[in-house]
């Protein structure tokens, strides 16, 4: 199957590893990203280097690591002059190993301290550690008094979960004492590379480690999926519902195999409240599968938990193809599940784009599969997350309301469209850090900044963020449109301008794009703003867009680079009222 | 049985890979001096996948004692033909 199957950690070795990366390294590989990873540090990380290259680059992603010295931390942040300032990365990883023999060091922790450094004096994305638990042999427990040392660890990761929690999306959680669990204490800790290098990390355990700062690059760089399709005979429960009928299938909670397929519900539910966009996809009667959903007792997954369908008996990669057009989103953004081989095949031939995973022949892999292959990552979790399902059952009902007008114009203003267009507020900082990580089509430069990026040009009076909010008689879209201005020496340049394709085609860009350009023209006093265009794979209807409000172009090194003067040409917008929400 | 000089052919070719070098380049006598980036971190390296190459482990006194290949390959034949 294609790349989308997850792969077990087991089963790549160090060698494979290394020839991989080296490969890569001499080919002089194109990458789609690169990002500035440094390490502050008490140890020697760096043999974790092979292992975060191997998982980036397979991502397309360029890791370019840097060290901090091993001694004062605090200074490292502090010093004008240090690496951690001067190369402004784009990730912090504040790596920490506690000695468990050092009982002086054991008294004080300054990881809280050293956080809060990181966050004022940078505006990287920050990730922290847990302590690995001691795993020397105890003496025999003789109550609370003895147990200094594991005592201590448990504060240390205490503090270190509630700093994470306390700062969501901007500190991530590395959480070393799961990595024990799973690897085990023989195959975590090195005795001999601790005392001959201070290295005290195995293979396996960096291994986990490096998935999961490479996982946290993915999601900022924009590499997420948003929808996961499914099959549903045998693989939403077990059985043929055609054949078997609703009570013939498996899919009963207090039974083997029923069991197995009911969990795997409570997972795509969990996926569907996280703002996973959930779809069907599957050759059967429409009327049978909705059967199953609004009757079956432990059929978790309900018709409203569904951004689209489609059930019939054309071939899955159309299927997927209309479904990817509907949702107005990327195939390359969607996964695809089925148990047959035949049809997995298929769609990753006919759409390479989509993630195909398979259905595991050993049933009981089924329920953690979804979440083996790590597809759905997010750092943050905004409010339009959890109710985007509701937000496309709502498209559905407005497309259906299109078909009854002929003039577009009358159609629009039966919308009862509101928008409300500010300056960005503390509150909003955090979606629209996630906008600029997930929105690739309506995206001017596809420039992904994190929250400590937004919050300092929050700060900046050399820059403005202007936020979106739409709401319409069908419903709330919530922030889902921001801008951001940059005044420099040369003049005032969009530096990013994006809207969520939801609420595309009703006119709303136009209305935002003149008020940020009113904005720009009151707050620096010029008469022209710069639009630099530069194109991506997705990204090519922002170009019609700025064709049509007449943004002159002029090539520079491959980017159009766009003026607009004066205010931006609209077609006919007075149907949409301008009203304060979300503030 | 694996021969000895099928041994000295894989510790080449692990050389070769944990230090980005063409293989051709490994001569018999290589040490830090003759290979890039044989430094105290590519040492590291070096011992783990050496150890996962022939399914071995090596005291601490062994790791320090590879200075150079031939010191490498008369550690690694030592723990091959102690197992």
């Amino acid at each position: 199957m294609n790349s989308g199957q997850p792969t077990e950690l087991t089963a790549v070795t160090f060698n494979q590893i290394l020839a991989y990366v080296n490969d890569v390294e001499k080919s002089g590989g194109a990458f789609q990203k690169s990002l500035r990873i440094h390490f502050l540090r008490n140890f020697t990380i760096e043999p974790i280097a092979p292992y975060l290259k191997y998982y980036c680059y397979q991502a397309g992603i360029q890791p370019i690591l840097s060290y901090s010295d091993y001694g004062n931390l605090r200074h490292a942040l502090l010093d004008p002059e240090s690496a951690i300032v001067t190369s402004s990365p784009d990730i912090i990883i504040l790596s920490q190993y506690f000695d468990s023999c050092d009982l002086e060091a054991q008294t004080q922790d300054d990881t809280p301290g050293l956080v809060a450094l990181a966050l004022e004096k940078t505006s990287a994305t920050i990730l922290v550690n847990t302590q690995i638990p001691d795993l020397w042999p105890h003496l025999v427990e003789t109550g609370p008094e003895s147990g200094g040392r594991p005592r201590f660890f448990e504060d240390v990761n205490r503090s270190v979960r509630s700093i994470c929690a306390a700062h969501p999306a901007r500190v991530i959680l590395m959480d070393w004492e799961r990595y024990i669990q799973r690897v085990g204490a023989q195959d975590a800790l090195d005795s001999r590379y601790w005392y001959l290098n201070k290295a005290p990390l195995k293979k396996t355990f960096l291994s986990h480690y490096a998935i999961d700062i490479a996982r946290v690059a993915k999601v900022l760089v924009g590499q997420v999926k948003k929808c996961l399709i499914l099959d549903c005979d045998n693989t939403l429960w077990g059985g043929i519902v055609g054949e078997d009928g609703v009570s013939g299938i498996k899919l009963d909670k207090n039974e083997y195999p029923g069991k197995i397929f009911y969990d795997f519900h409570q997972i795509i539910i969990g996926l569907a409240h996280r703002g996973v966009m959930i779809c069907l996809c599957s050759k059967n009667n429409e009327a049978d599968i909705f059967e199953v959903l609004d009757q079956h007792t432990d059929c978790l997954i309900k018709r409203t938990h569904l951004s689209g369908f489609q059930i019939n008996w054309e071939d899955k990669a159309s299927n997927i193809r209309l479904l990817a057009e509907r949702l107005n989103i990327g195939l390359d953004s969607m996964v695809f599940v089925d148990d047959s081989g035949i049809e997995c095949d298929w769609v990753a031939k006919a759409l390479p784009e989509v993630t195909v995973v398979q259905v595991p022949k050993d049933l009981s892999q089924l329920p953690a599969l979804i979440l083996k292959g790590q597809f759905f990552d997010t750092l943050t979790l905004s409010a339009e997350d959890k109710t985007r399902t509701l937000g496309y059952q709502q498209e559905q009902r407005r497309q259906n309301t299109a078909q009854q007008f002929a003039d577009v114009e009358e159609y629009l203003a039966s919308l009862a469209l509101e928008v409300d267009i500010h300056e960005c507020l503390p509150t909003e900082i955090a979606r629209v850090a996630q906008l600029t990580q997930k929105t690739n089509q309506f995206n001017l430069r596809g420039r992904r900044y994190s929250e400590g990026d937004i919050t300092r040009f929050v700060e900046s009076d050399q820059h403005k963020v202007m936020v979106l909010w739409v709401k319409d008689r069908f419903g709330e879209y919530g922030l889902t449109g921001a801008a951001i201005l940059a005044h420099t020496p040369e003049g005032v340049e969009m530096d990013t301008l994006l809207m969520s394709c939801r609420i595309l085609s009703r006119r709303v860009e136009f209305a935002f794009l003149t008020q940020c350009i009113d904005l720009a023209h009151r707050s620096w006093a010029v008469p022209t703003v710069a639009v630099p265009f530069v194109p991506t794979a997705k990204n090519a209807q922002v170009k019609q867009f700025l064709d049509a409000v007449g943004c002159v172009f002029e090539d520079r090194e491959g980017v159009a680079w766009g003026l607009i003067t004066g205010l931006p040409n609209t077609p006919k917008i007075q149907f949409i009222q301008f009203k304060e929400m979300g503030r | 049985m694996t021969t000895e000089i099928e041994v000295d052919a894989r510790i080449k070719q692990v050389v070769s890979n944990v230090f980005a070098v063409d293989v051709a380049t490994v001569t018999e006598d290589a040490s830090p001096d003759t290979v890039g980036n044989w430094d105290s971190l590519g040492h590291m390296n070096l011992v783990v996948a050496l150890e996962e190459e022939f399914h071995i482990q090596f005291s601490d006194e062994q790791m320090m004692e590879m200075l150079n290949l031939p010191l490498v390959v008369c550690v690694v034949k030592e723990q091959l033909a102690a197992r």
